[in-house]
């Protein structure tokens, strides 16, 4: 399937998603953020389909919520976080395993995507973290994720500190699974994806419901509340007062 | 004079220990005086981050031992009143980033792991050398589990000391000077850093990281507090305590 925004293709069991807008750095618009649910709810429909690779067209895996676009328009925002939150559970949820090909950058909601997944694989000169608080966001809506990917003690020092960091310390903190030179990426992500083909396909399923019940992944009352934590405060005069900083620059 | 020095200025509450000769132990007036500094901190509503500091070589040697050995029941309320010195740290609504060179024992190295970050210098010595007094390191775990996951097993069972570089390793510590001189330099340019986010966002994002990690509710507070208080009455604590206060005095 293609849109514009986002696009998937299937070969030899393994599905690419890759988001479509390289010009603006594959940030997150209300539209590509729906075009990815899309390309996700096609994927859990597609017993064909063993593994998927998400990824991004371009030199930028993605920077980001394009708040921009929205710019002096809250509710929007709002609509963005709960939107993403519906899609990062939905991928979170697929019965077979994910992994985040990141390039360049995985900054803000583009992090969150890259560590919901099941395998992050980037390069060291990649730029990743959560930089929400220096805009007076609050990064709720990924922060489950992140908790439950690195630990809660780490996920709250890197969370409260914001600021982004290479894709080694990325790596080392445990953002990422796999961290090879920029020009392996893809074969690297590739031979994951291959070996993970190789699985049987209903333990990898039931090993991956196991782990997300586990993890609380399933709770969807947690989840909502984030959404509804984030845009509030995104739409409070702090956070609005900081974006418009940031927007006239 | 003051055991807890309180510097209230916008954008960071400064609480300093302040009873240097006694390695900043944990007495009665001291935790009298950190509750009045904590209860002062959250009602400061201009600053965005709390730095906790002890004055002199030792962060915190942990409990005031010899007024345990006097007074039998006042090993279970220092027990007691750690945990809630614990949770109203977690739950300012400052980041709060502790400082700490020399030693953070027992219950001072129990304070650590209720703070947002913790930074130390290479040197430091910390750690729950607590069961050679027949007291349970528990009162620390909501929070320190929360730190450092499975590496809480042997700090807490083992009750060996480690430095501040191990700290950072097992995620006790955030971050660790690269000397012990510039331990203060490192956490002035944390606290500005800190300062200039968002203090809406920033205590937003603390109030959901609490919720997410259980930090938000009493039951594991109270559950470790209660089981670790219980043991101070029993034979094995009281002759312990008795006997590590004894050899040391000697």
């Amino acid at each position: 399937m293609q849109s514009e925004l986002a696009s998937l293709s299937v070969a030899d069991g393994i599905a690419t998603l890759s988001l479509q807008r390289p010009e603006a750095r594959n940030a997150l618009s209300l539209e590509l953020i729906r075009a990815m649910g899309e390309c996700v709810r096609r994927v859990a429909s597609d017993d064909s389909i063993r593994v998927l690779i998400v990824t991004g067209e371009g030199k930028v895996f993605c920077a980001g919520m394009d708040l921009r676009a929205v710019a002096s328009d809250p509710v929007a925002m709002g609509e963005m976080l709960r939107e993403l939150s519906r899609v990062t559970r939905a991928l979170r949820r697929l019965p077979i395993p994910t992994i985040a090909r990141v390039q360049g950058a995985a900054v803000g909601g583009g992090c969150g995507i890259m560590v919901v997944c099941d395998f992050a694989v980037t390069h060291p000169e990649a730029k990743v973290g959560y930089p929400e608080v220096d805009l007076g966001v609050c990064p709720a809506v990924v922060a489950p994720w992140l908790i439950r990917k690195i630990g809660a003690g780490r996920a709250r020092a890197m969370l409260l500190a914001g600021g982004t960091m290479s894709g080694t310390e990325g790596f080392e903190a445990g953002l990422a699974t796999h961290l090879c030179a920029s020009e392996l990426l893809e074969t690297t992500a590739a031979q994951l994806a291959k070996r993970l083909v190789a699985g049987g396909p209903k333990a990898l399923a039931a090993t991956k419901e196991w782990l997300n019940a586990l993890d609380g992944s399933n709770e969807d009352a947690v989840l909502d509340r984030a959404a509804e934590i984030s845009a509030t405060i995104i739409a409070g005069e702090e956070a609005q007062s900081r974006l418009k900083a940031l927007f006239a620059r | 004079m003051p055991l807890v020095r309180l510097e209230l200025n916008a954008p960071c509450v400064t609480i300093t220990l302040d009873d240097p000769g006694r390695r900043n132990a944990l007495s009665t007036a001291m935790f009298d005086a950190l509750r009045a500094g904590v209860a002062a901190a959250a009602m400061h509503e201009t600053s965005a981050v709390v730095r906790l500091r002890g004055n002199g070589p030792a962060f915190c040697a942990g409990f005031d031992l010899g007024a345990c050995v006097e007074r039998r029941t006042l090993l279970a309320t220092f027990i007691r009143r750690l945990s809630l010195l614990n949770r109203s740290i977690r739950r300012l609504r400052q980041v709060v980033v502790v400082e700490v060179q020399g030693a953070a024992l027992a219950g001072g190295c129990a304070l650590l792991s209720a703070c947002d970050f913790v930074c130390v210098a290479p040197d430091a010595t910390l750690g729950y050398p607590v069961h050679r007094i027949g007291v349970s390191p528990a009162v620390s775990l909501p929070t320190l589990t929360i730190a450092t996951g499975g590496a809480a097993r042997p700090l807490t069972l083992g009750g060996d000391l480690i430095d501040g570089r191990t700290a950072l390793r097992i995620g006790l510590a955030t971050h660790c000077a690269e000397s012990p001189d510039t331990l203060p330099t490192l956490v002035d340019s944390l606290v500005a850093r800190l300062a200039a986010k968002g203090p809406v966002a920033l205590a937003a994002t603390k109030r959901w990281l609490n919720e997410l990690d259980g930090s938000a509710r009493n039951t594991a507070f109270d559950l470790t507090a209660e089981g670790s208080a219980r043991l101070c009455d029993g034979d094995e604590c009281v002759a312990m305590l008795a006997s590590f206060w004894n050899s040391r005095k000697r």
